[in-house]
């Protein structure tokens, strides 16, 4: 079931949208994820795991490119999330942001999942 | 963004201000002169992203939080002989000691800390130089 509490993000260059769905929150990225927009993500990740759900998935399906700024992030997400006993998920990561997950050989990290309805099982 | 000349027409070098919306710029400079040599799809994305680490590494690094009107100038040319690209950063902010430019540790992972271990993974030569005055230049080279 959907909460509807989603939030558009307009004016934000990588958070397109955050929706609840049951136990999981959901936060989609769009565009690319580098360090003028890691710092937003940074902000939104400390923010959910306040009050962290089971599950947050982070759908990069739109997310184009990501540097090292961005990995950085999401790193530093996946540890605060294991200490708050909140299973993060990636989905739909695509090959070329998927590459940089392998240069950086960080790629055993994380769980990857091809879809948020894949995720979300 | 500044360049003096077509950006398929190589040598050209370009000026950017060192600034995080130039990102965009610097990796679309990047994919249009590694498409012209000849790399294929995924190795121009791989190029991109060691030229964008080398780029946000100057403005984190090299300029700090310096307000000025820090500029970047990025050299792309074909490689002599074996063919392949070279591109060449140069800034004017902070000289950093080479010694200590090095990949990091993959075990202390903070924002910022993969951007060299990136770059020399990507990329078939490296180097870091002091410049005559002030800052650095870093050369890089991809072969096809």
């Amino acid at each position: 079931m959907v909460n509807n509490i989603a939030m558009q993000y307009e004016n934000n260059k990588i958070i397109k949208d955050i929706r609840k769905v049951d136990d999981s929150i959901i936060l989609e990225l769009s565009g690319s994820f580098d360090m003028s927009c890691s710092m937003d993500l940074r902000q939104e990740l400390l923010s959910i795991l306040q009050d962290p759900p089971k599950k947050l998935i982070v759908d990069m399906a739109g997310v184009d490119c990501m540097d090292s700024s961005g990995l950085a992030t999401l790193i530093e997400g996946l540890k605060l999330s294991k200490k708050k006993m909140c299973n993060l998920r990636l989905s739909g990561v695509n090959e070329r942001v998927r590459g940089v997950f392998e240069i950086a050989r960080l790629e055993s990290m994380f769980d990857f999942y091809d879809s948020v309805v894949l995720a979300l099982q | 963004m500044s360049t003096s000349n077509n950006i398929t027409d190589m040598p050209v070098e370009m000026e950017f201000s060192a600034v995080c919306d130039e990102i965009r710029n610097i990796r679309s400079a990047t994919c249009k002169c590694a498409e012209s040599v000849g790399f294929d799809d995924k190795v121009v994305a791989k190029i991109s992203l060691a030229v964008t680490e080398a780029f946000t590494n100057i403005i984190r690094h090299g300029y700090g939080c310096q307000k000025n009107d820090n500029k970047i100038k990025v050299l792309f040319d074909q490689t002599e002989g074996k063919k392949g690209l070279k591109i060449v950063t140069r800034d004017f902010g902070c000289q950093v000691d080479i010694s200590q430019i090095k990949s990091r540790d993959l075990e202390d992972i903070r924002p910022g800390g993969l951007g060299v271990h990136i770059i020399k993974t990507i990329m078939d030569f490296v180097e870091y130089k002091k410049a005559e005055d002030k800052g650095m230049i870093l050369t890089m080279i991809k072969y096809l």
